[in-house]
């Protein structure tokens, strides 16, 4: 694989996993 | 406690002009590093996170002494509002470090000593969320979850130092050391520690928020 699908992989995997967090944690303030 | 709401909207719009500004420098003035090549941009997201998971378990350390010393219900809180972000920057940091070490260590993983007591952090952060939800409203929950911090706790200098104390694959520390990392790296990597930092405050003021209206509803109750 190129350096290009593990660099994105890896965006991909941390800004999903904090959007998850900043919903679980709206949906529990409201 | 009415400002809330509006403080972390103020961190939360915050974080999302660290995040575009750190986005754009990362995919598009970043250049390729020597050894690395591309790659290098991985280190923006891993070494945040990882700093931010270990900072965050520190903190919820010296909550968790401050509990057991004091007996103030609110540290626990404050506590319990931390712990959850500190466990996805963890995930965060170990994700994207086997992201990066499967092109540039021919390895998605190895039991080093830095890798392992990483694991060991994300384990202590899941374990601690469990006891916490387990015990409900017990009132042993607090002192419980507050001793087990503290306890485990003790694999911070282990997570720090573990890259000096023993011979790991994963390289030492020292970023922020003149000459070690070059300028053109250490910019949107001090951009993505803002945007974790200021993200991480958004986060914990809306779980405070949270926990803070529910215990109210618990003492009308009772």
């Amino acid at each position: 694989m190129s350096y290009t699908v593990y660099v994105l992989l890896s965006y991909g995997f941390a800004l999903c996993s904090l959007a998850l967090l900043l919903v679980y944690s709206w949906i529990k303030l409201k | 406690m009415s400002w809330l709401p509006r403080l972390w909207k103020v961190f939360f719009l915050f974080s999302l002009v660290l995040l575009g500004i750190g986005l754009w420098w990362a995919f598009f003035n970043t250049p390729p590093d020597y050894q690395q090549g591309y790659s290098v941009r991985i280190m923006f997201m891993h070494v945040p996170a990882a700093w931010m998971a270990f900072w965050i378990y520190f903190l919820g350390g010296i909550l968790s002494l401050g509990f057991i010393l004091t007996r103030r219900g609110i540290l626990s809180i404050i506590t319990f509002a931390l712990m959850p972000i500190g466990l996805v920057f963890a995930a965060i940091c170990i994700v994207t470090g086997s992201l990066w070490g499967k092109p540039m260590w021919g390895t998605w993983w190895v039991w080093d000593a830095r890798l392992t007591s990483t694991f060991i952090l994300f384990l202590s952060y899941l374990a601690y969320v469990i006891l916490w939800r387990a015990w409900g409203s017990n009132p042993k929950r607090d002192l419980i979850c507050a001793s087990f911090t503290l306890l485990s706790a003790i694999n911070l200098p282990i997570v720090k130092f573990s890259v000096e104390w023993w011979y790991t694959l994963h390289q030492p520390s020292g970023l922020f050391t003149q000459g070690k990392v070059d300028d053109a790296f250490r910019f949107p990597l001090a951009i993505f520690l803002l945007f974790f930092a200021s993200f991480s405050i958004t986060i914990f003021l809306m779980r405070f928020q949270h926990l803070m209206e529910k215990e109210k509803k618990t003492m009308r109750r009772t």
